[in-house]
């Protein structure tokens, strides 16, 4: 429901409301109720404005109303609880009601008031003389007999006003009676509701104690829950406690790990700086071993003229450990020649001979070769390589790497020099190609083995692999 | 500050006692000595005049005059005073209302009308007018513009309220019908003949189960209005329609304004008019007369006419009982319409505003 009204809507309200008024005097009369209120709160009284009455508007009313009357004429104004009560105490005492008149009218506040009662004068004379003795009662009996007749027929009216009011009496009693019996059903019809609300109160207190009873029930329950979570909280307490400790054992170990790993670290460079040493020792020894070496060349030649006949055009050669005159002979015959040299040493000297050199293991080459991808493997010098690759090794890597057919040239050229710097470096030595033959060589996979040895004793072969 | 608060009268639960105690006491709340002085004060609460003397001569105090009727002493006072004057002027009912009615009442509200001239010629540090109405009544007495405010009259309203209604009185006024209600003093001036008028067209036309309550003190010097009263209600036949409560109590008032379907003022003249603002903070709609300061009070939160026709009075109850929208839409304003302008938070603070601007 929309509350806000503008006022231009008001306006129109207005507007309709006057609508609404000019139509309302054609609208039939309602029938009027008369329960709204008690009546007689503002019932028409004697009208204390005016200053003049004729006694008979007083004395027509009767008791309170009567009392009420003469004060509002007489004093101009409403009698308080006590002056009506004496009022009316002195009525049923039998004291005329001029003679009530009359002292009201001439008290002290009556006579500064000043209203007129016509008639009032004589009638409170003679209600006055009535207090005489002797005189008083002579004078009643007088005038009872002069108003004897009028008495009667004031007995007679009475009898017929007393026959009316008995009718209504009597009829006021039915209404009574009926209203009686309406409220004796009320008060039935509301004991049976009292009943009702017993039982439902009865039925309220029934539920309430179901409830109370769940409550409880749920207490327990949550009592329980709460102590057992207690436990489950002083558990993970204790665990995270161990937790703590274990922590701290952890970080602890972890400490001393790091330490052991500095403490390898630096015995590995003092490893590797004296390994270092070694083989730039015994590179050089090698280098001194080759420069002393006048029958190189025609080694070279021999192993050279057995060789390139037996390989294709462009054929892939890979030459391990080999020296720089070696490869310039194989690329004069046009072949793709990969030389790889371990030693970094060997390697500077050999590129300074204008060769190509990959400074690598002859292993790690090898293992990244593709099956059956070069046409020829040579090893000139294989006590070189005989510490990191030893022969056995070295022909079964040969024999994946070489496709089927391919050559491998095996020699030991410096075998002496090569096996004196492996021994005083520590190491052993197992290149001794004297002590093969053609039938080892064919177990490893290898056929048509033939040696080539060297004019100056060097040994050497050459194999082929074996064609499936 | 000292504030001295004069009335001739400290009376209970009127309108202008009540606007003297609770201006007093919210001066109290911030800090200020606030008295009252008054020639009379039936339920106490005030100091005799001759206590006030000193105060009149302390340039430092302040001297509040409640003025609603003619009272010489107080025109005394007012000249003789030596601090700063402050008028609370609740407005005089002109005299020709009482015409007719009462001779004397149309004596001493000429005299109140005539002081207003002379009140205004004392040229008071401030006019404190209860309505712009009031003001305005000020204004042509010859009081300059920029020496007056407007102020409505400090009030009960939270008391009435916050406190509950009479619970028995709330049960016997349980009605079927419609029931109207009017506060205020019997009156020549609030109409109360246009009133019955009215709702015996209302309840001829429109709800024969009909009740009109009028609550309010009957004045013995106004007798022969309340005997024309008496009369109208008779010549209608509204004797069981109309109840008449007398000296009511707070709560017994609070217990009328539950039951009332409408709150009915077809008053002609008001300086303020108290009985609007507890109908609107009751939640009670308003008919009411477009007269003096109603619609000033009334702040567009009730049904206004400029005549008080008994059709459109009527008609104006009949849609107000039949339009729940409406009911709530002037209900909403009447209850914005108090806490904006009549809470005693904003009475206080423009109380104060005003007297701080003296100094």
């Amino acid at each position: 429901m929309n509350h806000e009204y503008d006022d231009e809507q008001l306006e129109r309200v207005h507007g309709e409301i006057r609508a609404q008024a000019a139509a309302l005097a054609r609208r039939p009369l309602l029938p009027r109720s008369r329960a709204a209120v008690e009546a007689g709160e503002m019932a028409p009284r004697i009208d204390s404005s005016r200053l003049s009455y004729a006694v008979g508007e007083l004395t027509d009313a009767h008791h309170r109303a009567f009392v009420d009357g003469a004060f509002r004429a007489l004093l101009k104004r409403t009698p308080t609880a006590a002056e009506s009560a004496a009022a009316i105490a002195r009525l049923a005492r039998g004291a005329a009601k001029a003679e009530v008149l009359g002292d009201l009218r001439w008290s002290a506040e009556g006579r500064r008031v000043g209203a007129r009662v016509a008639g009032l004068a004589p009638r409170y004379a003679l209600a006055k003389l009535h207090r005489i003795p002797l005189l008083g009662p002579l004078v009643d009996g007088l005038l009872a007999l002069a108003g004897a007749g009028a008495q009667q027929r004031h007995v007679r009216a009475m009898e017929t006003y007393f026959a009316a009011r008995d009718e209504d009496t009597r009829a006021t009693l039915d209404a009574l009676g009926a209203r009686a019996d309406h409220l004796e059903a009320n008060v039935a019809l509301l004991g049976q509701r009292i009943d009702d609300l017993h039982a439902f109160v009865h039925q309220l207190v029934l539920a309430r104690e179901a409830d109370a009873r769940t409550i409880a029930a749920i207490e327990v329950a949550l009592r329980t829950r709460v102590e057992s979570l207690e436990q489950a909280s002083e558990a993970q307490r204790n665990k995270l406690g161990e937790l703590e400790f274990v922590r701290d054992r952890f970080y602890a170990i972890n400490h001393w790990l790091h330490r052991l790993e500095e403490t390898f670290a630096e015995v590995e460079r003092v490893a590797d700086a004296q390994v270092g040493t070694t083989q730039a020792r015994a590179a050089r020894i090698a280098l001194q071993a080759a420069a002393g070496d006048a029958a190189g060349a025609s080694r070279h030649a021999g192993w050279e003229a057995r060789l390139a006949p037996v390989l294709p055009a462009h054929a892939r050669v890979v030459a391990l450990a080999c020296d720089p005159d070696w490869t310039r002979r194989l690329a004069a015959h046009g072949f793709e020649v990969s030389c790889v040299q371990p030693d970094p040493v060997l390697a500077r000297e050999a590129h300074g001979e204008g060769v190509v050199v990959e400074v690598v293991d002859a292993r790690a080459f090898l293992e990244r070769c593709a099956d059956a991808s070069v046409d020829a493997l040579t090893v000139p010098g294989t006590g070189a390589i005989a510490a990191q690759l030893p022969v056995l090794e070295l022909l079964g890597l040969a024999h994946r790497v070489l496709r089927p057919g391919g050559a491998l040239l095996l020699a030991d050229a410096h075998g002496g020099v090569a096996a004196t710097a492996a021994e005083l470096a520590g190491q052993a030595r197992d290149a001794r190609l004297e002590r093969w033959s053609a039938a080892l060589f064919a177990a490893a996979g290898f056929a048509d083995a033939a040696r080539i040895d060297a004019a100056d004793g060097t040994p050497a072969w050459l194999l082929r692999r074996e064609t499936p | 500050m000292k504030v001295a608060i004069l009335v001739a009268v400290l009376g209970e639960r009127d309108a202008i006692g009540t606007d003297a105690r609770e201006m007093a006491a919210a001066l109290r709340r911030h800090g200020h000595e606030a008295r009252i002085f008054a020639a009379s004060a039936p339920a106490g609460g005030a100091e005799p005049l001759a206590a006030l003397e000193p105060l009149l001569d302390d340039p430092g105090a302040v001297l509040v005059y409640h003025f609603a009727f003619g009272w010489p002493p107080g025109v005394d006072i007012l000249r003789r005073a030596r601090c700063r004057r402050v008028v609370r002027y609740h407005n005089v009912t002109p005299p020709a209302f009482f015409t007719g009615w009462s001779s004397e009442y149309e004596r001493v509200c000429g005299a109140g009308r005539d002081e207003v001239a002379t009140i205004a010629g004392l040229d008071c540090e401030l006019y404190l007018g209860d309505s712009p109405f009031n003001v305005e009544d000020l204004l042509a007495a010859g009081v300059a513009r920029e020496r007056t405010a407007v102020v409505a009259p400090f009030n009960r309203l939270d008391h009435l309220v916050e406190r509950p209604a009479d619970l028995g009185l709330l049960d016997a006024l349980a009605h079927d019908g419609t029931t109207w209600l009017a506060v205020g003093r019997l009156a020549p001036n609030k109409a109360h003949l246009a009133l019955l008028d009215a709702f015996a067209l209302y309840l001829d036309r429109c709800d024969a189960h009909a009740r009109l309550l009028v609550v309010g003190g009957e004045d013995p010097r106004l007798e022969r209005y309340n005997a024309a009263i008496r009369e109208r209600v008779s010549a209608h036949g509204l004797g069981a329609h109309v109840r008449f409560l007398h000296g009511v109590r707070d709560d017994q008032l609070k217990a009328a304004y539950l039951r009332a379907d409408a709150f009915v003022s077809l008053s002609a003249h008001e300086g303020f008019c108290v009985p609007l603002v507890e109908a609107m903070a009751l939640g009670v709609p308003v008919v009411a007369r477009a007269a003096a300061a109603q619609p000033w009070t009334l702040g567009g939160a009730g049904l206004l006419w400029d005549e008080p026709e008994p059709a459109l009075v009527a008609a104006s109850v009949e849609r107000l009982r039949g339009d729940a929208e409406l009911r709530h839409a002037l209900r909403e304003r009447g209850l914005r319409r108090v806490a904006e302008a009549f809470a005693p938070r904003v009475l206080e603070h423009q109380l104060l505003a005003c007297l701080e601007g003296l100094s």
